[in-house]
């Protein structure tokens, strides 16, 4: 058989191993969105299908926000308020979500042993520590590669925001599992069709004249990088084709709706989010940036919070009417909390011993904490959430299979969440 | 010891020793009426005289164009229709010269024994060294390489022809002295640097003076150790000296920035020992707190009673006028249009470098037995040896963790150095990741390890001879390899390795097939504000002026006029955002006046806040005009499709010579360039964007289709295989092959314009085009 394959051209080999892989794990083979085919007992049937991650990148004070502490001398000018659930309190900051509390599962208690923004943020998004040697596949690559799209035309994965350089891509895993990359929402998807004057037939003429003058170079470099522009192209086509790129387009919404997300950048990214989600996008993540406020900490914060706090209650309330949000996992997450104690320029330092994170929807119950942090909210009091954990849950709310090992390229074992396990609390 | 040369005063930046214009438009060969030829490069074309360089003996000529072959006026004509020879137009600009590479022999045989180590290597681990590559790839590889960008059809033809025996190591040579060099290594170290001159980095952080003086450090080829040590040693305000902003870039995070200087020069990553002794290397958090000692008295926040702060006797004055409109009470800050006025003025100065005495304590939550929490840390370096002698005067303290950072005794400082540079040139350092050394990295041939490290000490640490050794070497040019980082035992050094182009080769390679001179357009100065108040290199702000050319009496009188101003504006915003929320009074003749008087009085304040002290109307760039005589030659378009053309021509130009970086959506960020939030940030991984780009765009299929420069030389020939060989060496750096030559015969015959049309699309999406073979 290995000389058979070896005999093949090297898509032909490409594709049969694909092929194979997906026969032996039952990949693609069952249908979307649904508990997959190989799931043992740990895995039950998920709670969501699809999944909105915002990432707070550069650390949110925790204490400024979700997990108040008004005793405390550091805490500054900000004062706690009521929230629609008796007994929680969450920032002033945050008056539209705390009017929303209902549908929030607040995690008080994470902490990560990263406290630069570069490690913290990969240990976030991959649940690995980073390693010169191998890149760890983000969760929105694992969702895609294990249990399919659910619009195939459309890009499983995408990110919104920030910089295309971001962590928590397709790692090892196939590139076409890299998350497409929209730096501005309201721009659509730009050059997504022919050029005037191409037809259907003239790009097929162009594309096979590409390939034949790349004929001796893909010989020579049967590398993984230039494979990789391959598939590229082959999601590009698909994309062009297809028939729901209306989701990209942030004009089809009623002003109504866009006024309820506010005209902030990041508002526009969370509506943009439901329509992708509502396409059959089954990984959106935002990125807010700017929340590493080692200088003047309380006014950068409540600047921060401001569109935070009415895009996010605009999208819950849109994903709720909408039907959504009970199949739709909200996540904000975020590299590490912020220190109590204020440094000479008002500001607070990285603090990855005790931060916050949020979970809504996706079978995720509303209206609880879960873990506490000290009087100060420096060190973790009681359940404190590993970031393995925290990605497990969210793993383990899609329905994937925690426990199953998928070597990468190389031959080395590797889990999603990095043997870290779902806090079944929560759901 | 080694001595540090303290910062140049930095006044003066943008008067660099110049030479007037000797513009190469394009070299190669022409040929006269009577069939001679010479190998030149066309310096300009005005009135009927044609001038050249003369390659061989490097003199001018001047000729009449009738004297020339017909084709060869043809092609003049048409570079002058396409615009590229109204550089000519600008009689005695200044150009920058680039430091030449030494062009002695004298290293030239590092070359060869680096070849020889290879040898060894390679014989020990029972592998044989990949071929040496042919012209065509080494010509691709070599611009790419050593300047960044592919070579033009011109040079192309030109290396392709020659038929020299040592072409190769006279390309080295002539690539290293051209600015291309400058504007390839600049990308380098903006990544390693986290440059940018946008946002508060750009402006009140100095990131618009970093940028132009760190291509000034690459121009003059100031060797490695000096340029670490203005950066560690610098002082005052950006502007006086841009090293500052090597600071300034993590104002308020000195402790951060000290981690960033052991990554970048020792490749020692102590980020984690900032909170507890590193996981797993040796380093404690004791020995982190030490270490960091050394930078903690550079404040990046001037302080204002400080003697560097020269606006205190201005400041005096004011307060005691504002007292005086007070009544003589004491004045809160917020109460009074003069210190509101004078603060906004004065802001710049909040944001400058100096030692002062500040002890750097423990945490308090510091949880070893070896000090107590909240204890005084004294400065101690990790390794090596130091003058200890002044470690309590603050400046002194700073030099000599400087000396011992640059130390030609610390082995670490050379061969972080030796092997980024080996990675500039291979693609892979010996030692991998090239930051995060620890005593246990080994590198792939310790043997040539320690001789690129005796080589970097042997030429001074002068980066650009360094490189020509490597540039020289028979691995340069041999065939690329694949490496697979999967793959631990895959690569055994029997080649450079094939990598994607950066984001930045890309973009400036596009570049370069639209305008062959790109090398020659220079930002000539970048501007950033911040708050109102406007920053550009080349000069100083207002307040830094005023505070020497005007007495404090005088400087009083002036704030004095400018808090009308600020008032005026002040006072009318409210009134004109009322105005502004009502529809109904917005199209009022009141409303109207309103707004009126509200723009002139935020005009006039503005104007006083950032005073044209030059007295001259901003002069024309010179890239902004050129390219304005490149869009002439666009296809007719209106509206806002012509606009966004316009605006997208003018922005060709070198990736360096633009803000760094690049805005989310530009053509740099979708292929990957650094975000420069993390030190070497960049990516070279493929997505969607980019494929959408190539086959869809506007800039694929209209510019570079029917107005790129080997378009135009492509008119010029006259057999079909002429013009599709002129395309294929003007767009992959090569010949076709008979077969290719053959199919796309075929496209010509039927409709010429598709066959191009289609040509230029196809070569652009192939992946030869991204890759560097």
């Amino acid at each position: 058989m290995y000389d058979e394959l070896n005999q093949m051209d090297e898509l032909s080999r490409r594709k049969f191993i694909q092929y194979s892989a997906k026969a032996l794990l039952g990949v693609g083979l069952s249908s979307v969105g649904q508990t997959p085919m190989w799931a043992s007992e740990v895995v039950r049937k998920a709670t969501a299908k699809n999944v909105i991650y915002i990432y707070l990148s550069g650390g949110m004070s925790h204490i400024d926000t979700f997990d108040p502490k008004p005793d405390w001398k550091d805490q500054g000018p900000v004062q706690p308020i009521d929230t629609n659930v008796s007994g929680i309190q969450i920032s002033e900051y945050l008056p539209s979500l705390a009017k929303r509390m209902d549908k929030l599962a607040i995690i008080r208690s994470m902490y990560s042993n990263q406290g630069a923004h570069e490690q913290g943020n990969y240990f976030m998004h991959t649940s690995y520590e980073k390693r010169g040697t191998i890149r760890h596949p983000g969760l929105g690559a694992w969702l895609n590669s294990m249990s399919g799209k659910t619009n195939s035309t459309l890009p499983g994965n995408v990110r919104i925001g920030g910089s295309n350089n971001a962590q928590g891509g397709a790692g090892y895993l196939d590139s076409k599992y890299e998350p497409l990359h929209l730096g501005d929402p309201n721009a659509g998807l730009p050059h997504i069709n022919r050029y005037h004057g191409v037809d259907e037939t003239e790009m097929q003429e162009r594309m096979a004249l590409a390939e034949m003058m790349d004929l001796s170079f893909h010989q020579k470099y049967p590398s993984k990088k230039v494979r990789a522009y391959s598939d590229v192209y082959e999601e590009a086509m698909k994309l062009m084709s297809s028939k729901d790129l209306a989701a990209f387009d942030l004009s089809k919404e009623p002003s109504l709706s866009r006024k309820l997300y506010g005209e902030s950048r990041f508002g526009k990214s969370c509506l943009l989010a439901r329509r992708l989600v509502e396409h059959g996008v089954r990984f959106v993540e935002l990125t807010l940036g700017g929340w590493d406020t080692h200088n003047d900490n309380h006014d950068n914060v409540a600047q921060l919070t401001n569109p935070m706090d009415q895009s996010v209650s605009a999208l819950l309330d849109d994903l709720y009417y909408r039907g959504l949000l009970d199949e739709t996992l909200v996540v904000i997450g975020t590299e590490f909390g912020r220190t109590p104690e204020l440094n000479a320029n008002s500001g607070r330092n990285h603090h990855p011993n005790a931060f916050t994170c949020v979970l809504a929807g996706g079978g995720v119950k509303g209206g609880q904490v879960y873990g506490s942090t000290d009087e100060r909210g420096h060190s973790i009091a009681e359940n404190g959430v590993t970031v393995p954990n925290f990605n497990a849950t969210i793993a383990y709310a899609l329905g994937l299979p925690l426990d199953k090992v998928v070597h990468s390229p190389s031959g080395r074992p590797f889990q999603i969440a990095h043997k870290g396990q779902p806090v079944k609390a929560l759901f | 010891m080694l001595s540090i040369k303290k910062s140049i005063f930095y006044a003066t930046l943008t008067i660099i020793v110049g030479i007037t214009s000797t513009l190469s438009v394009s070299a190669r060969i022409f040929t006269n009426l009577e069939g001679k030829t010479i190998d030149a490069e066309l310096n300009s074309f005005e009135g009927d005289q044609v001038r050249f360089k003369n390659l061989a003996d490097g003199r001018i000529y001047k000729l009449p164009l009738a004297t020339l072959s017909l084709k060869d006026q043809s092609f003049i004509r048409n570079e002058q229709k396409a615009g590229r020879l109204t550089l000519t137009g600008y009689k005695g600009l200044n150009l920058p010269v680039v430091s030449p590479v030494k062009k002695s022999d004298l290293h030239i045989n590092a070359s060869q024994q680096i070849d020889q180590f290879l040898a060894i290597y390679q014989q020990s681990k029972g592998v044989k060294p990949e071929s040496i590559v042919d012209d065509a790839t080494y010509l691709r590889r070599a611009y790419l390489k050593i300047i960044g960008r592919i070579p033009t059809h011109a040079e192309a033809v030109h290396f392709l022809d020659n038929a020299t025996p040592d072409k190769r190591r006279q390309l080295v040579d002539k690539l290293l002295d051209s600015p291309g060099y400058v504007s390839h290594n600049f990308n380098l170290w903006a990544d390693v640097l986290r440059v940018k001159t946008t946002g508060r980095e750009g402006s009140r952080f100095g990131g618009i003076f970093y940028a132009q003086w760190l291509k000034d450090q690459l121009r003059e080829n100031v060797p490695y150790d000096e340029f670490v040590a203005s950066l560690i040693t610098a002082e005052g305000y950006p502007w006086d000296n841009p090293a500052t902003a090597y600071y300034l870039r993590d104002f308020g995070m000195p402790l951060d920035n000290m981690s960033m200087t052991a990554q970048i020069f020792l490749g020692t990553q102590l980020q984690c020992a900032q909170c507890h002794n590193h996981p797993t290397d040796k380093w404690t958090q004791k020995e982190f707190y030490e270490l960091s000692a050394f930078t903690y008295g550079i404040s990046t926040r001037m302080d204002q009673k400080s003697p560097n702060f020269k606006a205190q006797p201005v400041m005096k004055k004011i307060q005691e006028l504002a007292r005086k409109e007070n009544g003589g009470k004491k004045v809160k800050y917020n109460d009074n249009y003069t210190m509101r006025a004078a603060k906004e003025f004065m802001q710049p100065l909040q944001w400058g470098v100096e030692h002062v005495q500040k002890p750097l304590k423990l945490p308090h939550d510091y949880q070893y037995d070896d000090s107590p929490p909240k204890s005084v840390v004294e400065p101690s370096i990790l390794f090596g040896e130091l003058d200890t002698t002044e470690l309590h005067n603050p400046t002194a303290r700073v030099e000599s963790y400087a000396d011992w950072m640059v130390s030609r005794n610390n082995d670490r400082f050379t061969k972080v150095i030796a092997n980024r540079m080996w990675k500039h040139v291979m693609g892979k350092g010996l030692i991998e990741p090239v930051d995060n050394l620890t005593d246990e990295s080994l590198a792939e041939s310790p043997e040539l390890m320690a001789f690129l490290e005796s080589l970097m000490k042997g030429v001074d640490y002068d980066l650009k001879q360094y490189l020509r050794v490597l540039y020289n070497t028979d691995h340069f040019q041999r065939t690329a390899v694949i490496d697979n980082p999967d793959l631990d035992d895959d690569y055994n050094l029997e080649g450079p390795i094939f990598q994607r182009m950066s984001s930045e080769q890309i973009w400036d390679s596009i570049a370069t097939l639209m305008t062959p001179d790109i090398d020659q357009i220079f930002q000539q100065s970048y501007t950033a504000s911040n708050q109102g108040n406007l920053y550009e290199t080349g000069k100083r702000p207002a307040v830094a002026v005023f505070l020497e050319e005007k007495t404090p009496a005088e400087f009083v009188d002036y704030i004095k006029v400018f808090a009308g101003k600020y008032k005026a504006y002040n006072e009318l915003r409210s009134d004109a955002s009322a105005v502004k929320n009502d529809p109904k009074l917005k199209n009022s003749e009141e409303g109207k006046e309103i707004l009126h008087t509200y723009r002139e009085a935020t005009t006039e304040w503005r104007a006083m806040l950032n005073p044209n002290l030059d007295g001259d109307a901003d002069e024309e760039q010179m890239g902004m005009s050129m390219m304005m005589s490149n869009t002439q030659m666009l296809p007719e378009r209106r509206g806002k499709g012509k606009k966004f053309q316009e605006k997208w021509m003018k922005g060709i130009r070198r990736a360096s010579e633009l803000q760094s970086p690049q805005a989310s959506g530009h053509l740099l960020e979708v292929f990957g360039q650094s975000d420069r939030m993390l030190i070497e940030n960049a990516d070279d991984g493929g997505n969607v964007l980019q494929a959408l780009f190539l086959m869809n765009s506007w800039q694929t299929n209209g510019l570079l289709a029917s107005n790129s420069a080997p378009v135009v030389e492509a008119r010029l020939a006259e057999t079909v295989e002429q013009k599709i060989e002129t395309l294929y060496i003007g767009f992959l750096s090569r010949k076709p092959t008979q077969a290719e030559t053959d199919a796309l015969i075929e496209y010509y015959k039927k409709d010429p314009r598709k066959a191009r049309e289609r040509i230029i699309w196809a070569m652009m999406n192939t992946q030869q085009f991204l890759f560097i073979q």
